[in-house]
């Protein structure tokens, strides 16, 4: 077995890199798979802080639904894909609604625990200072308090929401990662396939070390964490 | 103890499943050695009837009798060029009928097919939906326009004929938007209205029309280049199989010989034999009509014409989809091995 043509050569993978900056192509789609992304993003922390404290606040919710909701997120997002096609068309909308689908749940369960997890003595003396059970309650004393579970949470929610998105764009029109991919696939392009793989890659550590773990360094840091883990 | 037991059957396991990897590898090397022992050919084809002669060589039992009864003969249908290629390039398939253009994509890569036959010139049709307003060339600005794969000889034909309406094609709406998908799922995303034209290998282009879904935009004998006479199918093999079973790879021409004869001299029987062996691929047969109205809209040659494919490839590298080409063009002479039709033509 020789690898050949099969395992492309450093140098060709920069160059093919260099050549989709230069034309612009690997440029765009790298814009528009971010773009995609961080709408999907933005949306499935939103539904899923929501459920998650729907169900960490009610207990009749979290038995009926809540229940639902993991047997959700044990569904590969791309097993939503042929429904997608078929609601929505082979468009943006799709690949937003199947990223979407795969972040969104994880950002449930996480910040449902991260809500139920907060020591009741907490809870208990917010109200005796008299926040009361409502609003303030919610914004002044467990949002704070559910912050570490919250940053958890969104960080395993951007790595499903890229699985899925780039699963998703395999089959839509337009340009993105996913398709740059399947171009490289179907023209057995084996250097313009790893280039691809190293963008996500280094998109992906990016993200990770320049937003979600400096929030979570500084909140650890802030709440007197990083005294108690070292 | 208990460890002991687990770590002994894993390793046992692992060492069989070595072994028998092993074996089933050596026995595949060993068949061309001696004739005796059976060989197994792996043939792959696309599941369109512009590859009737594939169908009809099966069918009809000429690729047994020609390879022998020592071949076993495995088949296997693809739904698009790239996939093929991809497969003859990694060496899951021997030989077969494809395609050029994807052919081509993956030689410049690979440098490991050879092209040995034409099979099958023209065929391909332009259909749009109805309702989308598309009735030529020149109303697909804008609109999104299937095609099989990326890189295929349909999407060539359809950036020829963009082309030559100054228009492009794109990833947004500017002009033509491509999509790459599978013939059949073209079929239901225009009847679902998702796309609105499609650049088709029949007989889906007649079968869309057909079922009232679309009308054919540009006939068979319009799409570029040379107005539907350029190789829409071909045969090839890979580098490997060529070189260990030339006399195989030449019964397989012989076969696509008999075969053309045998569609031209008697067409009428033919279209149950297409409609059977698509069946047996797609679990889904044709109407003889569909394969008699798909059968009218294509020639069938064993010739292969040269200059088509270099103006083919030429669009490829337009495109991008084939980089670094040197100053004197695409050379893709090491593309061909035409030495078995020509042994054919001269009647050795």
């Amino acid at each position: 077995m020789h690898w050949g043509w099969r395992f492309p050569s450093a140098l060709q993978t920069m160059h093919t890199f260099y050549d989709g900056i230069a034309d612009g192509q690997l440029l765009q789609a790298t814009l528009s798979s971010l773009r995609r992304i961080l709408v999907a993003f933005a949306l499935s922390c939103l539904l899923g802080m929501t459920l998650g404290v729907l169900f960490a606040r009610s207990r009749l919710l979290d038995e009926t639904f809540g229940f639902a909701v993991v047997a959700l997120q044990t569904v590969p997002s791309i097993a939503w894909l042929p429904f997608a096609i078929i609601w929505f068309g082979l468009n943006d909308f799709a690949v937003v609604f199947i990223t979407t689908s795969g972040a969104t749940w994880t950002m449930t369960i996480a910040s449902r625990s991260g809500i139920k997890n907060i020591p009741p003595i907490y809870l208990k003396s917010a109200q005796m200072f008299g926040t009361g059970r409502g609003f303030r309650l919610f914004y002044q004393v467990m949002v704070p308090a559910a912050i570490p579970q919250l940053i958890t949470g969104m960080r395993m929610a951007w790595a499903f929401a890229w699985r899925a998105l780039v699963s998703g764009e395999l089959i839509a029109r337009g340009i993105g990662l996913g398709q740059m991919l399947e171009e490289g696939r179907s023209l057995g392009d084996t250097s313009l396939m790893l280039c691809i793989v190293l963008v996500i890659a280094i998109l992906g550590t990016i993200s990770d070390h320049l937003v979600f773990k400096r929030i979570e360094d500084r909140i650890w840091t802030q709440y007197g964490l990083n005294a108690a883990k070292s | 103890m208990f460890k002991k037991a687990v770590f002994s059957s894993l390793a046992i396991i692992l060492t069989l499943t070595l072994l028998s990897g092993c074996g089933s590898s050596d026995s595949g090397n060993n068949g061309s050695s001696s004739s005796a022992s059976p060989i197994t050919v792996r043939i792959g084809l696309l599941k369109n009837v512009t590859h009737a002669p594939a169908f009809v060589a099966i069918k009809k039992g000429y690729l047994q009798e020609r390879l022998g009864a020592n071949a076993k003969i495995e088949v296997q249908g693809f739904n698009n060029g790239s996939d093929f290629s991809t497969a003859m390039a990694t060496g899951q398939i021997d030989i077969g009928y494809v395609g050029p253009s994807p052919v081509i994509n993956q030689y410049v890569r690979s440098k490991n097919i050879k092209i040995l036959s034409g099979a099958n010139n023209g065929g391909a049709v332009l259909v749009a939906r109805k309702g989308s307003g598309v009735t030529s060339v020149k109303d697909l600005a804008g609109k999104l326009v299937a095609i099989p794969t990326k890189g295929s000889t349909n999407e060539i034909s359809l950036r020829l004929l963009l082309q030559e309406q100054g228009l492009k094609a794109t990833t947004d709406k500017s002009g033509a938007q491509l999509i790459a998908m599978a013939p059949a799922d073209t079929l239901t995303a225009m009847k679902q209205g998702q796309i609105d034209a499609a650049l088709l290998p029949e007989p889906w282009g007649t079968q869309i029309a057909n079922e009232g879904i679309g009308d054919i935009a540009v006939d068979w004998d319009q799409i570029p280049p040379n107005k539907g006479n350029y190789p829409l199918t071909i045969i090839v093999s890979s580098d490997d199989f060529l070189k260990k079973h030339r006399d195989l790879a030449k019964s397989v021409l012989l076969t696509n010989e008999d075969a053309i004869k045998f569609i031209k001299d008697s067409p009428a029987d033919t279209y149950s034999l297409v409609s059977d062996e698509l069946k047996e691929l797609t679990g889904k047969g044709l109407a003889p009509e569909l394969v008699k109205a798909a059968l009218a809209h294509l020639s069938l040659t064993t010739n292969i014409d040269q200059d088509a494919l270099k103006t083919m490839a030429q669009v490829a590298v337009d495109a991008g989809y084939i980089k670094d080409v040197g100053a004197g063009g695409l050379d893709l002479t090491g593309l061909y091995d035409l030495s078995l039709l020509e042994e054919m033509q001269e009647g050795k």
